[in-house]
């Protein structure tokens, strides 16, 4: 009878002190008797929301809407994919295509003996490049003739030698050399100053 | 010159004349003593000493001018550009001054003045600026000098070390020259020659490991060697001129290839006009 009002007397305290239990997820009782009753997480359920109905047709659409997008994102690619860089120094604006009748220069009349003597002129440029070449082509042959003459004797001498002669010489390549110009550079002159601005456009 | 003309004559196995020299020729400076090593004593065939020599050339540094056919073709061809060629936007400009001035002309009421630039004003003021510029002088000083140690002098043409060196008792305008050494290649012996003749600061540049020229020419009959084998080595100047000359050259000078009848030999020219190409 004791116990009964005991556990009794222990349940009314726990109900009371409701707000302790809830921070318990499980009421793990001590008691050497069998308890019954629990307050379980249960409680904390929430009934189900309600489902949205979409309607099919709408979503067939909106589908359609995204793939068209993409297509549209696609062919606008393509063509620039197409468009190459332009190259401004070959390319002959507008502008000056408009103009080219304006830009028309009035040839001047060439006389006969003019043109005779161009004529002659280019005649006798073709045959003085042509006796250049000759002379360049004979000194070039004489330098080689002088160069096998030269390895010949040395190899008279010393093949060890001969053999260190026609060695690659691998410290001569790259070979640079600037000029000539047609005057030279002033030595120690500045430059006066400017400023440097670069006009030209970017084509990523 | 004319001393070593005659001596060469003089070596020929035809003339019987002889020339006591203390020395054999060839041999130079701080090579002057002649071991027992250098010369493979074999009394039936004499040997050769072995010479590297450097031709140096220190390339055009201005454009030739041109001569009589090239300056008129070159003439011609600027012509028949401006034949060819369509009106330009300056001559375009020029024209509508032609136009605008022939209207103020007309009526005299139009002659207030316009912010516009004629073209001639603006060509003008090109000139001012294109004459505040003097570029370097095609003819310098060394030219007006005629200052032959000068690398500034001949700037439109090739130019070539030589250097009066001691050959055997006589002072000779050659290339520099020195006898080969055991133990290095012939290219070595010509880097070292002007390293040693020409000081720290020449800076040059050596075509190849072979030898581009040869020259040989023979000592007196009694010396123990027949004479000298000179092998050239080409090579560009690229900065720096001759510092610090050692004892043993006595004089340098930077000549072109006309002026090197006027130093050397005839027969060394001949050897040597055939690899160096001067247009």
């Amino acid at each position: 009878m004791f116990n009964m009002a005991a556990s009794l007397g222990f349940l009314t305290k726990s109900l009371l002190n409701l707000r302790l239990s809830t921070t318990c997820y499980r009421w793990i009782h001590m008691q050497e008797t069998p308890l019954n009753i629990h307050v379980t997480s249960a409680l904390w359920g929430v009934p189900m929301k309600k489902k949205r109905k979409v309607d099919p047709q709408l979503a067939i659409m909106r589908e359609q809407k995204k793939k068209r997008k993409i297509e549209k994102q696609i062919r606008r690619l393509e063509k620039y994919a197409q468009k190459l860089k332009p190259i401004e120094e070959i390319q002959i604006s507008n502008q000056l295509q408009q103009e080219t009748k304006l830009r028309q220069r009035r040839n001047t009349v060439i006389s006969f003996e003019e043109s005779e003597e161009r004529v002659k002129l280019v005649k006798q440029w073709s045959q003085y490049q042509q006796k250049l070449f000759g002379e360049e082509m004979k000194a070039l042959a004489l330098a080689e003739l002088a160069q096998q003459k030269a390895l010949t004797e040395l190899r008279k001498e010393s093949e060890e030698l001969y053999q260190m002669a026609i060695q690659m010489d691998a410290k001569l390549i790259p070979f640079k050399h600037e000029g000539p110009l047609y005057t030279v550079a002033i030595s120690d002159y500045k430059a006066p100053d400017g400023e440097y601005n670069d006009i030209s456009r970017k084509w990523d | 010159m004319q001393k070593f003309v005659s001596f060469i004559s003089s070596v020929s196995r035809l003339c019987p004349a002889k020339i006591s020299v203390n020395q054999p020729f060839g041999i130079c400076g701080r090579l002057m003593s002649v071991s027992s090593q250098d010369i493979l004593t074999d009394d039936h065939s004499k040997k050769w000493h072995l010479f590297s020599a450097v031709c140096l050339e220190r390339l055009p540094q201005i454009s030739a001018n041109l001569n009589e056919i090239e300056n008129k073709y070159l003439n011609f061809m600027n012509q028949l550009e401006i034949e060819n060629s369509l009106l330009s936007d300056h001559e375009l400009r020029f024209q509508e001054d032609k136009k605008i001035a022939a209207k103020k002309h007309d009526d005299s009421d139009l002659k207030e003045e316009t912010a516009r630039k004629t073209t001639t004003e603006i060509e003008d003021l090109w000139e001012i600026e294109y004459n505040s510029f003097t570029p370097a002088p095609r003819i310098t000083e060394a030219d007006k000098s005629n200052d032959l140690k000068s690398l500034e002098r001949c700037l439109d043409g090739k130019l070539i070390l030589l250097v009066k060196q001691k050959l055997g008792t006589q002072e000779t305008w050659v290339m520099p020259q020195s006898r080969h050494q055991p133990g290095e290649s012939m290219r070595q012996t010509a880097e070292r020659i002007l390293h040693q003749y020409c000081g720290e600061k020449m800076k040059s540049l050596f075509l190849g490991n072979a030898p581009c020229g040869y020259h040989k020419y023979k000592y007196p009959r009694d010396a123990d060697v027949f004479g000298a084998k000179v092998f050239f080595f080409k090579a560009f100047h690229q900065d720096g001129n001759v510092s610090e000359i050692c004892p043993e050259i006595i004089d340098y000078s930077w000549v072109t290839k006309k002026e090197l009848p006027q130093y050397l030999s005839p027969v060394y020219l001949e050897s040597v006009n055939k690899f160096i190409i001067d247009f």
